[in-house]
């Protein structure tokens, strides 16, 4: 289908960019960043380049806080497949092609954030463990 | 270009896309960003279809709306990748789209809606979006924007650019957001917008609506568009008219004008303006001055144009009697003249023209151009009797006449019931302002001579025509009244100009008697009021104890109301009221002797009048075994191209008295102009 507007995605990383995903670097959490990113460049002219990246944003980023509901692999999966072939534009297309690399190339590291609920690489906010110590008030009050 | 759809052979001329072919053939291919006076942008992806081309190859997935018809394609409309691809796109769009539809005003009249029901899609797979930039815009004068239902079709981007040449809307963007908004998210009253309503046309949703009471819902649709016209009692095209002007084309203008009204001149000083009551202008700052350009556009018409298009149908040979020459009964018999039936014209007074010769004074209405345009109408070979009462209508009917209509209008003054309403010294505004037309008038009249009192006991336009005419001469004016000063029934300009010319108005006032002294007026004895109605019992008052006051005059004119003078002698039946009883198409209780204007409706406006004398017309040749089309065109009707073009400062120009004020105009009727988007039910397949 013919593009409707001219926007490229410069700035996106490449295409390739799974391929060599930098150690400690987390799949999910970098697909939602790109998905996040082309999301801000849409020009609005088209639903599946404008609504189909507000979407794979949203889904990856609930991904990543440990929010993901149950079909959002399959969901995303449609969704960059519609946008290849329907959103008629270049970057959306390259935000799609990325996105479905990173689940195509690690596919464990989906399953971990969608399944079995845990970001191997400790980076994903929604799976991460703080501890903090208690206030020293309370401390001191506990000891009385 | 040959084709076929599900295997359905369609045809079309070259260039013309699938979407269109496919519509024409009447069969249809779901859609929503294309629309038919738009450039398609191929946004939404519904109208998407399989195209096996004639060259050969697999089936590729193409949008209807921007592709070419081509020879031998094999088009198909479903399939399971369009359908995966089109339920998506509903999906996408209800993600944040409100899901309550009954509580939208395009309830059931929504294109996304009829969309989202023919392909039985929901948006629960989706993650919901809460727009946060919908309060963008929201507070503009006519345009309520619920952008939380805008889909970003950018229809209201590309008409407002490509059609209108405007480009006051695009899509903006905030944070994460994509939005339809202006430049820098100025207000639409400081960007270039012109408020046509080209953007709420064509608005599949909800989110684009006209604000509510701007136009009326008791009438069609698309009449309802142009309130300037729809509420002109004749119709008149007045954004054409007003086209014209403007372009300095006074002319073709007056033509327009003339197309309705036979008195374009007069109406340009004396009309009600029902036109500006509803102008869509007024929701933005101030109605058009609509009534003045077309005063403007007779002064400046100087080419006459339209004269040499006027025509008359050849003789029928059936005449027709007028009783009255006032506007409703001059209207009937031009129209009826020009049908082909011999006119005759029986007018009382020695001068034609009726109120407009003997009710509304001349500082109002110029007595030459109301002569002048009289004279216009009669030259089509209407024959004027003045001086000519005639005693029974029906009687005009035994003396040889087709038919006869009596137009004698409201020619009686009302007298309040009151004590003393009757001494010397009291007259009706109608007796009055008779009497100042006539040459010499109301200088013969005791007491409005300079510096004497008068007392006008009404606050409608009649009662102020009376009071400016004793204040011109120079007689110390009261005018006292019902309403409260902001309810008066006056034009606001007749009240303004009637104050500035010294006219004392004492608003909220109920009359107990007229004084006597000398066994002449004397005075008028008043009681201020916090309201009033009028019930089945009539006037109910509310006094305030304590106010009674008697204002002295020497002269008390009664401005409250007229009616009907006709007698039962006349020859048609009357009601209870004084007026003829008619049937629908005004004829009497006499065989084809008929009625119509104020004589039938009581008082009203000129334009009133002159509508009321074409539906006679109307009327009386359908009778007379005509067709009963009036209709004429002076002037050919041009297409107007929908551009309109930026104008600097649209929404912060003033009304004015020059003709610059046509740009003002909203242009309501090119919105008429856009062709509406059928549903899936209008289609065959």
């Amino acid at each position: 289908m013919k593009h409707i507007c001219d926007i490229t995605g410069e700035g996106l990383p490449e295409a390739g960019y799974f391929e060599r995903l930098p150690d400690g670097a987390c799949p999910v959490f970098e697909a939602g960043r790109i998905a996040a990113a082309g999301r801000a460049m849409a020009c609005g002219k088209g639903t599946f380049c404008r609504n189909g990246l507000a979407q794979l944003a949203l889904i990856t980023e609930a991904a990543s806080m440990n929010k993901a509901r149950e079909g959002d692999l399959a969901l995303l999966r449609q969704l960059c497949k519609n946008i290849l072939i329907a959103s008629d534009c270049a970057m959306s297309e390259h935000v799609a092609a990325l996105v479905a690399a990173s689940m195509d190339l690690h596919e464990e590291a989906w399953s971990d954030h969608l399944v079995r609920r845990r970001c191997q690489k400790g980076i994903c906010p929604g799976f991460a463990t703080n501890r903090a110590a208690p206030p020293q008030n309370l401390v001191r009050r506990r000891r009385r | 270009m040959k084709a076929t759809v599900n295997g359905t052979f369609i045809e079309s001329a070259p260039g013309v896309s699938i979407l269109d072919a496919a519509l024409s053939a009447g069969i249809y291919i779901p859609h929503l960003c294309a629309h038919p006076d738009l450039e398609p942008q191929g946004g939404c992806k519904l109208c998407t279809v399989e195209v096996r081309r004639a060259g050969g190859g697999g089936p590729e997935l193409r949008t209807a709306c921007n592709t070419e018809l081509e020879d031998g394609m094999e088009i198909a409309t479903r399939s399971a990748a369009i359908d995966e691809l089109r339920t998506m796109s509903i999906e996408l769009l209800l993600a944040d789209h409100p899901k309550e539809c009954t509580g939208c005003r395009m309830y059931l009249k929504c294109e996304f809606q009829a969309l989202m029901q023919y392909l039985s899609a929901t948006g629960v797979r989706m993650r919901e979006i809460r727009r946060r930039m919908i309060g963008v815009n929201a507070d503009n004068p006519l345009i309520d924007r619920e952008m939380e239902r805008c889909i970003c079709c950018g229809r209201c981007i590309r008409i407002c650019k490509d059609v209108r040449g405007i480009g006051a809307l695009r899509y903006n963007h905030s944070e994460q957001e994509t939005y339809v908004g202006t430049e820098g998210d100025a207000p639409l009253k400081e960007t270039d917008c012109r408020f046509c309503g080209a953007c709420v046309e064509v608005c599949p949703t909800g989110a684009l609506q006209d604000r509510l009471g701007i136009f009326r819902d008791d009438l069609p649709r698309r009449e309802a568009l142009v309130p300037c016209k729809a509420e002109c009692p004749v119709h008149t095209d007045i954004p054409r008219y007003l086209r014209y002007a403007r372009e300095g084309r006074y002319s073709d203008a007056v033509a327009v004008i003339r197309e309705k009204i036979p008195l374009p001149g007069v109406l340009g000083h004396v009309c009600t303006a029902y036109c500006e009551k509803r102008c869509k202008r007024s929701g933005l700052d101030e109605a058009l001055a609509v009534r003045n350009t077309k005063r403007l556009a007779v002064e400046r018409d100087t080419e006459r144009a339209w004269k040499a298009r006027e025509r008359v149908r050849p003789d029928t040979g059936r005449r027709v009697a007028v009783v009255g020459a006032g506007p409703c009964g001059l209207t009937a018999a031009y129209y009826l003249r020009k049908q082909g039936h011999a006119v005759t014209v029986y007018e009382r007074e020695a001068r034609p023209g009726g109120m407009l010769a003997y009710g509304i004074p001349p500082y109002r209405l110029p007595a030459a151009l109301l002569e002048d345009e009289i004279t216009d109408m009669l030259a089509c070979g209407i024959e004027l009797k003045t001086g000519a009462e005639v005693a029974n209508a029906a009687g005009l009917r035994e003396e040889g006449f087709d038919a006869v209509l009596v137009a004698v209008g409201a020619a009686q003054g009302k007298r309040l019931p009151i004590p003393g309403a009757d001494l010397p010294g009291t007259l009706t505004a109608l007796e009055f302002l008779h009497a100042a037309a006539e040459p010499g008038g109301a200088a013969a009249i005791p007491g409005t001579e300079p510096g004497t009192k008068v007392c006008v006991l009404g606050g409608g336009n009649v009662a102020f025509d009376a009071a400016r005419t004793a204040a011109r001469r120079g007689a110390d004016v009261t005018l006292l009244c019902l309403e409260a000063r902001g309810e008066m029934l006056a034009d606001k300009e007749e009240i303004e100009d009637g104050a500035a010319e010294g006219v004392r108005i004492l608003p909220s006032k109920t009359f107990l008697a007229v004084a006597e002294k000398d066994g002449r007026a004397s005075g008028v004895s008043v009681q201020g009021i916090r309201r009033f109605s009028f019930g089945a019992e009539g006037l109910a008052v509310e006094a305030i104890p304590g106010t009674e006051e008697t204002l002295p005059a020497d002269v008390v004119i009664f401005a409250a109301g007229q009616k009907c003078a006709l007698k039962e002698d006349f020859g048609i039946a009357l009601n209870r009221a004084g007026y003829p009883d008619t049937a629908d198409d005004g004829q009497t209780s006499a065989p084809g002797v008929f009625a119509a204007g104020d004589a039938v409706t009581g008082t009203k406006a000129v334009i009133d009048a002159v509508a009321e004398g074409r539906k006679a017309a109307e009327a009386i040749d359908r009778f007379l075994g005509g067709d009963g089309d009036i209709t004429e065109t002076l002037v050919d009707k041009e297409d107007f191209p929908g551009e309109i073009g930026v104008l600097p400062g649209f929404a912060a120009l003033k009304r004015t008295e020059e003709i610059t004020e046509c740009d003002r105009c909203l242009l309501c009727d090119l919105r008429t102009g856009i062709r509406p988007v059928l549903f899936c039910n209008h289609y065959s397949a």
